[in-house]
């Protein structure tokens, strides 16, 4: 029973550790050490608060591809209030926070009052909010924050744990309650799981289809003041140029989640974090360059989903269809390969 | 208010009445001036064709339509529904036509979906709720797991969940549209029974339903919808069967009584058509069955019999264990709808919206959408041929369309099915397998629907076989009829031989 519901975290559990051996078999004395996990908690920190707001808006039925932008401009807001509007560091963070959620709600709004594809919502906000990040400095990015920001965001430890996994862990501890124990959360399962059941049930669809894109924004937010903590340099679109709105998705994809809506789990978000993390920092330490890394990231996401739909059984067909299409496939693969042995 | 209460003989308003409604849709005029009430302590019945408004009535006392005229007063105040929640408070239940659930979901929690606290899991149910559920099943006439998932439960089970939900917490004010028509006999024996408790316990019942058997049964009062109007209310003294029929047919229609051509062929010619011992656990338990050119073959079973998992089967969508399948003397694999088609086996499925037809393409490009389609030239379409082709189609099959290009999903249930029927034949087909073909269509579409198969039986020597849960659809119609019981053929009979007690007593298990 535990083993059937929990496949797809114990598939990735599974994954995670072959990539672990692998890479500290390949690279003993600089990945295998304390220091490279402790740095791997830092980045997946982040994009792990970024994906678990993303999973909101998965699971209602949508997406948010504005995640990413809305990161790097929350932050700017934070940055223009603190050092423009010389407000003080904590009202300047709660700003920059309530802003993203702003941005979530808005989205929100678009999507389930008026109605707009959630794809053409999100990608023409992140549009919008690049092109409006633009005005409170200018093209300079701001930088020199007070240390106590860089620490408690981004770089600092709080007691045994890097600051940035332990924020990811708190969200994660809230947003577990939130979906386990709250009418909300059952509620946003619901929606996506069918819209219309929950209008004839009397559930108010839309009030909580905007709490999930706007709890989506405050997430990412959040991310955003992490992000620019610890580079410590802000501007909008650091967390665009990072990729941070497709990793969330592919990493709430790879541990689970539905394109479509009505199922994930936020296991399954913090493995395929955890999976993505290893993966990129192994690949790093090896020396693989920034290209194939999309490649094999690009790989995985697109593997993790076919992977899930033939455990799922959705692709019976597939065994028919496949000597032929394999054997045409391989047989285009070995004449594009030069022949080793020839040379 | 000058009535004192002791001794009032003055009636109480209706528990809801809707006045004057008109509702729009783009092209349609769906409601036109409708005014239909019921009180407490009554069922009213709400009958009519398909397209005559009877489920935009509903939806508009559901709140999920917002009319474009007219007024809804409950218990003789006037009110405004402005959502489906809104008309919830308002002590209005509602069930759907519409088999609707969250799949993800076990079922206990769809039953008590809206109804939760703040707090609430959304996993397993509490003790409380358990008992809740199971009370709420219990009343409704089902008998399974609340524990298990939705997207599990066949299309039966979720309505009977669906009725257990609206009878969880019923409103004074209870509307049911065609909640009969996928369950069982027997389930909907149930359900009738519960609704005449319901009604003496004082709530306010209104029933849509296409059994009319059923509503003369039950209902107090019937009112009847054509076109969007109400062409009469009635006391139930006041009318029977035959005047209910002539009352929704429209005047203009003449309803062919039977098609009137030449016989069924022996049936001892060779089967075109020979299905042997297909298993497929649990639906299908060694079925077999052979329909020879021209013939009609009926297949007779309740939900759940595996009726419509025979025709799937034979016709490649479902996979089967064992069994052997052999159209016109070649031997078809298992679960290849392509190696099927080819050797000439064509499925029009019961899904008629989502697998019969295209509804967002028009009637034209929905008829030319067959691979052999004749319409086609080297693969290139070629308008000209392809509005031949439909109007082809639609004079001979009476499809009622705007023309060739209006939408296929804008037609009303009985002309999509000419569609998909007109589509199958342009396949070309040997052997044509109808799953529920005159399902949630009206009395004279059904009968339109019944010639059409018949006559092109006959002409085109087509061996069909018809899979249906409605059995007075099939007499008249089969040459021969099996009956099917749990996934296995139980009884054969020829077509003289068959009554609809004779059927009913081999298909309940």
């Amino acid at each position: 029973m535990l083993a059937s519901t929990y496949a797809t975290e114990l598939q990735l559990l599974l994954g995670i550790a072959v990539l672990y051996a692998i890479f500290s078999a390949l690279n003993p004395s600089v990945f295998a050490t304390q220091q490279n996990a402790a740095n791997m908690a830092r980045i997946g920190g982040i994009l792990l608060v970024v994906a678990v707001g993303q999973m909101f808006a998965l699971v209602v039925g949508g997406f948010d591809l504005s995640v990413a932008v809305n990161m790097g401009f929350s932050a700017t807001m934070m940055a223009y209030f603190l050092q423009i509007k010389s407000v003080p560091l904590e009202w300047a963070i709660v700003i920059g926070i309530a802003i993203g959620a702003g941005v979530g709600l808005v989205n929100g709004f678009l999507i389930s009052v008026l109605r707009i594809n959630p794809l053409i919502t999100t990608l023409g906000m992140a549009t919008a909010l690049l092109g409006l990040g633009f005005y409170p400095n200018g093209s300079k990015p701001f930088f020199g924050f007070p240390q106590s920001f860089a620490l408690n965001f981004g770089v600092g430890n709080w007691g045994p744990f890097p600051v940035t996994i332990a924020i990811g862990g708190i969200v994660v501890a809230f947003v577990w309650l939130f979906f386990a124990r709250l009418k909300a959360g059952l509620y946003i399962y619901a929606i996506g799981g069918s819209r219309d059941m929950c209008r004839h049930a009397g559930v108010p669809v839309i009030r909580y289809e905007i709490l999930a894109y706007t709890l989506c924004g405050l997430l990412a937010a959040v991310g955003g003041l992490m992000l620019g903590a610890r580079i410590g340099v802000v501007n909008t679109d650091i967390g665009y140029n990072s990729g941070y709105d497709l990793d969330s998705i592919a990493t709430a994809v790879i541990g689970g989640a539905l394109i479509g809506g009505g199922v994930g789990r936020i296991s399954g978000v913090v493995l395929g974090v955890a999976l993505l993390t290893v993966l990129r920092t192994g690949l790093d330490i090896q020396g693989v360059s920034d290209f194939p890394q999309k490649m094999v990231t690009g790989g995985v996401l697109v593997g993790a989903v076919l992977f899930a739909q033939f455990r799922a059984g959705q692709l019976r067909a597939l065994p028919r269809a496949l000597p032929t299409s394999t054997a045409a496939a391989l047989a285009a693969l070995r004449s594009l390969v030069p022949d080793r042995r020839a040379t | 208010m000058s009535v004192s209460a002791a001794g009032s003989t003055v009636a109480a308003p209706a528990a809801a009445r809707l006045d004057g409604i008109s509702k729009s849709f783009p092209g349609v005029q769906a409601l036109d001036d409708v005014t239909f009430d019921v009180y407490r302590g009554e069922i009213h019945a709400l009958l009519g064709e398909n397209g005559a408004g009877k489920s935009t009535l509903i939806k508009v006392l559901d709140g999920f339509y917002r009319p474009d005229a007219g007024s809804i007063a409950l218990d003789g105040v006037d009110v405004q529904l402005h959502s489906v929640r809104d008309a919830r408070r308002r002590g209005i239940t509602v069930v759907p036509q519409e088999i609707l659930a969250v799949p993800e979901l076990s079922i206990g929690r769809n039953i008590l979906l809206g109804f939760e606290g703040q707090l609430t899991r959304r996993g397993g149910l509490t003790s409380s709720e358990q008992k809740l559920v199971a009370q709420a099943l219990g009343r409704s006439g089902a008998s399974f797991d609340p524990r298990r998932r939705a997207g599990s439960m066949s299309v039966p089970e979720l309505r009977l969940a669906q009725i257990a939900r609206a009878l969880l917490h019923p409103g004074d004010v209870i509307a049911l549209d065609e909640p009969t028509a996928v369950l069982s006999e027997s389930d909907a024996e149930h359900l009738l029974e519960r609704l005449v408790a319901l009604r003496d316990q004082g709530k306010a019942i209104i029933y849509v339903s296409h059994r009319l058997s059923e509503v003369l049964r039950i209902a107090q009062r019937i009112t009847v919808l054509r076109d969007g109007r109400n062409v009469g209310t009635f006391a139930r003294e006041e009318v029977d069967k035959d005047r209910i029929v002539a009352l929704m047919a429209k005047p203009d229609r003449r309803v062919d009584v039977g098609y009137e051509g030449e016989g069924p062929p022996s049936p001892s010619g060779a089967p075109v058509l020979v299905a042997e011992d297909i298993t497929a656990p649990p639906n299908l338990l060694g079925a077999t069955l052979r329909a020879a050119a021209g013939r009609i073959v009926g297949i007779a079973g309740v939900q759940g019999s595996g009726h419509g998992h025979l025709l799937r089967a034979i016709a490649g969508l479902d996979a089967y264990e064992s069994g052997r399948v052999t159209i016109a003397g070649k031997q078809v694999p298992p679960g290849s709808i392509r190696a099927a088609y080819q050797a000439g086996a064509v499925l029009v499925p019961a899904d008629r919206r989502r697998a019969a037809i295209v509804p967002l393409m028009s009637v034209r490009s929905n008829l030319v959408l067959p691979v052999r389609s004749a319409a086609r030239r080297l693969g290139l379409r070629l308008k000209r041929s392809e509005r031949a082709t439909a109007r082809r189609y639609i004079e001979t099959f009476g499809v009622r369309t705007p023309s060739t290009e209006a939408l296929a999903g804008g037609l009303s249930g009985g002309n999509q099915q000419k569609v998909a029927l007109a589509r199958a034949f342009e396949s070309t087909p040997k052997v044509i397998l109808l799953e529920e073909p005159t399902q949630g269509i009206d009395i004279n579409a059904k009968a339109e629907i019944r010639n059409l198969i018949r006559r092109l039986a006959r002409q085109e020597g087509v061996a069909t076989v018809v899979a249906t849960s409605e059995f007075e659809e099939l007499l008249g119609l089969a040459d021969e009829i099996h009956v099917m019981c749990l996934g296995r053929l139980v009884a054969t009979m020829s077509a003289e031989e068959a009554t609809y007690a004779r059927i009913l007593n081999h298909a309940l298990p």
